[in-house]
């Protein structure tokens, strides 16, 4: 995370921008010249595939950038086929690249916590990959139910509850799977007791028992 | 009417509160209004309403100040608030957005039938 006193002068000449959920802020194949810093709220990468179905291979929470992979060359890499839509209300700036460019020329400590935060990335996509790949629908809702716990969680007990009134159409998005197949899966889900609805959120009865329903 | 859900709406204009109770009315849900938020949070608490829509510029007491005041309250800190508000209250939506809120609406921008969707879709109507 960027906190330093710098980049919150940095931050300053920029004016915040505020989405609504579910409005897209970098469109499929848009070539933008700037790089979000979100500061409050969670945006969702998405992919969009020919038959229009939906994959979201990272949720990007306060304090990171996006997109991850912004320069090489000066060019812009990974926004074809991929869209940017706000998860939650989101406040975010929009830094022209070349200036965050010569910021980080000035605070060459601060490339480390973007190198983290690609670092992290990847992994997280690898990991999403290695799921959609060799796993079903039932393993793709538990993780999209992890990485929810992981964004959101709060523990009450010796349950993490899920704070955003996340819906089976919010996890069929972020899970590329279909609202009724998801509904299905957090019903079997729900006769296991690994998971219930609590005070309006979803509640984790036991994350690490979750995630052994995970191993392939 | 007895399974129906429960909406909160506390607007001090009087055409859109009327706009939004009569929609909300139409579609089966129990509505109760209010035009200020001292009535708005004692309405909520003793009603325990399944969503609420605040405006955030009220007289006396504000919608910020009367959703701090929700999100203290054990059940009030989890109930889903959509805020409404003008092009000019960024900054306190952007406050509202700390004390957590499912989304917020521009009135200017407001489409009853999306606004009806999304409160169905969380309310599991």
């Amino acid at each position: 995370m960027i906190s330093s006193s710098a980049f919150e002068t940095f931050l300053k000449q920029f004016k915040p921008i505020l989405y609504r959920r579910k409005e897209r802020i970098i469109l499929p194949g848009e070539d933008t010249d700037s790089v979000f810093y979100v500061a409050q709220g969670h945006v969702k990468q998405s992919i969009l595939s020919s038959n229009g179905n939906q994959f979201t291979p990272y949720i990007f929470a306060p304090s990171t950038f996006f997109p991850q992979i912004w320069l090489e060359k000066g060019k812009l890499l990974d926004t074809h086929d991929h869209e940017y839509e706000s998860l939650t209300p989101v406040e975010v700036y929009r830094i022209p690249k070349e200036q965050l460019v010569s910021y980080l020329k000035e605070n060459p400590k601060e490339v480390f916590i973007l190198h983290e935060q690609l670092t992290v990335y990847s992994a997280e996509l690898l990991k999403k990959l290695e799921t959609r790949v060799f796993s079903d629908a039932y393993h793709m809702v538990i993780l999209a139910l992890l990485d929810l716990v992981k964004l959101f969680g709060k523990k009450e007990g010796k349950q993490i509850l899920i704070e955003y009134w996340f819906t089976h159409h919010d996890i069929a998005n972020i899970s590329g799977l279909s609202r009724e197949v998801v509904t299905k899966q957090m019903n079997k889900l729900g006769q296991k007791k690994l998971i219930c609805y609590k005070n309006h959120f979803i509640a984790v009865n036991n994350p690490e028992l979750l995630k052994t329903e995970l191993e392939i | 009417m007895k399974n129906s859900k429960k909406i909160l709406v506390i607007e001090d204009e009087p055409d859109i509160l009327e706009l939004l109770v009569d929609k909300f009315a139409s579609e089966g849900f129990r509505v109760l209004q209010s035009t200020s938020a001292e009535k708005g949070i004692k309405l909520a608490l003793e009603n325990k309403p399944d969503f609420i829509l605040l405006d955030i510029i009220l007289l006396k007491m504000d919608g910020l100040t009367m959703l701090k005041k929700l999100r203290q309250d054990s059940w009030g800190k989890n109930v889903p608030v959509i805020i409404l508000s003008n092009v000019t209250d960024q900054a306190k939506v952007s406050e509202a957005m700390k004390l957590g809120v499912y989304d917020y609406i521009v009135k200017t921008n407001l489409v009853l039938n999306d606004l009806v969707k999304q409160v169905k879709e969380v309310t599991n109507f």
